[in-house]
């Protein structure tokens, strides 16, 4: 709001320069013309400055109502998220904050103690040096960078449920540095990332020495053909010591993906293996249709294999957005199980999910 | 009912799924080439002469960042319908889904998306007076000699 009103403050001032510019007849001549252009060169430094000072402020809130025939679980309403991003831009220097609010989050306390429900979270939380196109240097807590584990909020993904095998094959962040760019010759592009961090640790500060690290290289294809808006392939690694105590298992977890949109048609994959104590091994296939301007029909398959568990998953749905901000999500999910106690299931999920 | 010989062989299936998602695929294709309907415009100082429309999509989605002398890229851009023409030959991409792509950038990079200035005289003005700037303007704008007009591929 306040980067709206600095940058209609500072338009006002261009508008006003220009308006006296035009107004003025010494405009038509060459030294004014200069003089007045000098006079414009100040506002828009005024403008950068006012504008490059400005933290920007953004968000997202979600609600869902889920309902299946599992037994024992009644059907629910979820207050899911309310989340607040705070950037700033300064020079080369960029920072994200992202604090989330889950679960209609209570924490109260009466001095002596703290009772609460819900979580907060901060889930980014970091500054990154822009260097050039193929170089940036990102410090602090961020995402992994998975396509849907970047990608997971409410307002952009079509379905209310997540694949399952997003957050259970990779992990989901760290706190470290990461590099990352890209580069483009001709009509082919791709960009990478390497990080390290901390590796699976509960406390403020990593408790071992044996660091997380992982990288990712994706091509960009998609203007190799002009149809295409999106033709992305990529593939990523990380490894790390993952429990806790003297005994650490390694875990070396590596995936591909692809994403491919024509405007039209839309089609996410992701598979990934961990190969650990306890491998972990998961894929999806989510082909979309777009039936009109803001509907797109969505089918998902999601398969998991977590050792002793094995879950699949087929989703349908359809997601409305009325305007780029906004989606309202309906769908419909049956999940089967191999090597548990656990019943199959259906569910119909729905939600709301709105970006400030 | 039975379905016919063809269709049963698992090859002529495949054929005809892959022919319907090739028709799907060119239905979504832009209907026309690169319009006349708006000009890119430069700071002085840019090192460059021409751009193809793929570059531009990178210069206004914030992928590309530096000039090849190092200068970092300041885009902006017109208000109005030329966005329209722009986004659609630039990034194949409609106004609305164009918001979508930075509602994402916003939430999953901290990026902004280039300003938008509310007259063609205000962008030429920014233009001409900022490094490294860059935008498009409506065809018919009056464009003076203190931009450099660059040639679209």
């Amino acid at each position: 709001m306040t980067t709206r009103v600095a940058r209609g403050l500072a338009s006002l001032g261009l508008i006003t320069a220009i308006g006296l510019g035009f107004a003025c007849p010494a405009a038509a001549d060459g030294e004014s013309v200069d003089y007045r252009l000098g006079l414009l060169r100040d506002e828009v430094d005024v403008l950068k400055a006012e504008v490059e000072a400005e933290p920007t402020l953004n968000g997202y809130y979600d609600f869902e109502y889920l309902v299946d025939n599992e037994p024992g679980t009644p059907s629910t309403f979820r207050q899911h998220h309310l989340t607040i991003f705070v950037g700033a831009h300064r020079g080369p220097w960029r920072l994200l904050s992202e604090v989330e609010f889950e679960d209609g989050t209570e924490i109260e306390g009466d001095g002596t103690s703290v009772n609460g429900k819900g979580a907060v979270k901060a889930e980014n939380a970091w500054l990154e040096r822009v260097v050039s196109d193929v170089l940036t240097v990102r410090t602090g807590k961020f995402l992994l960078p998975q396509y849907w584990n970047v990608n997971h909020y409410p307002n952009i993904v079509l379905s209310t449920n997540r694949p399952l095998m997003v957050r259970d094959v990779f992990p989901i962040d760290t706190t470290g540095v990461m590099a990352f760019g890209n580069r483009y010759r001709g009509r082919l592009g791709a960009t990478w990332n390497a990080y390290v961090g901390n590796g699976d640790t509960t406390g403020a500060t990593d408790d071992n020495n044996n660091k997380a690290a992982g990288g990712r290289l994706t091509l960009h294809l998609a203007e190799l053909w002009a149809p295409l808006v999106r033709m992305d392939v990529g593939g990523a690694v990380h490894s790390e010591r993952a429990g806790s105590g003297a005994t650490r298992d390694a875990m070396d977890v590596w995936g591909v993906d692809a994403q491919f949109n024509s405007r039209i048609v839309e089609v996410l994959f992701e598979y990934a293996r961990r190969n650990a104590d306890q491998p972990h091994e998961g894929l999806y296939v989510q082909p979309s249709v777009k039936v009109a301007d803001t509907v797109r029909l969505f089918y998902r398959y999601d398969w998991l294999d977590m050792g002793v568990l094995n879950q699949t998953r087929h989703t349908g749905g359809v997601n409305v957005q009325p305007r780029p901000d906004l989606a309202v999500k309906v769908e419909v999910n049956t999940n089967r199980f191999e090597g548990s106690a656990r019943d199959d299931y259906e569910q119909v999920a729905a939600s709301l999910a709105l970006f400030f | 009912m039975r379905r016919p010989a063809a269709i049963r062989r698992p090859a002529l299936r495949w054929a005809l799924w892959a022919a319907l998602a090739g028709a799907l695929v060119l239905m979504s294709a832009p209907l026309r080439a690169q319009g006349d309907e708006y000009v890119v415009i430069v700071h002085p100082d840019v090192p460059v002469e021409r751009l193809s429309t793929a570059e531009l999509g990178r210069l206004f989605q914030r992928r590309t960042i530096q000039w090849p002398d190092g200068a970092v890229v300041m885009p902006v851009e017109e208000a109005g319908v030329v966005r329209a023409h722009f986004y659609r030959d630039t990034m194949r991409m409609s106004v609305a889904e164009v918001g979508n792509f930075w509602v994402r950038q916003a939430m999953t990079a901290g990026v902004q998306p280039p300003r938008l200035l509310g007259s063609p005289e205000l962008v030429i003005a920014y233009v001409a007076t900022t490094p490294g700037a860059v935008a498009f303007v409506e065809a018919s704008a009056h464009l003076g000699t203190r931009v450099k007009r660059v040639r679209v591929d």
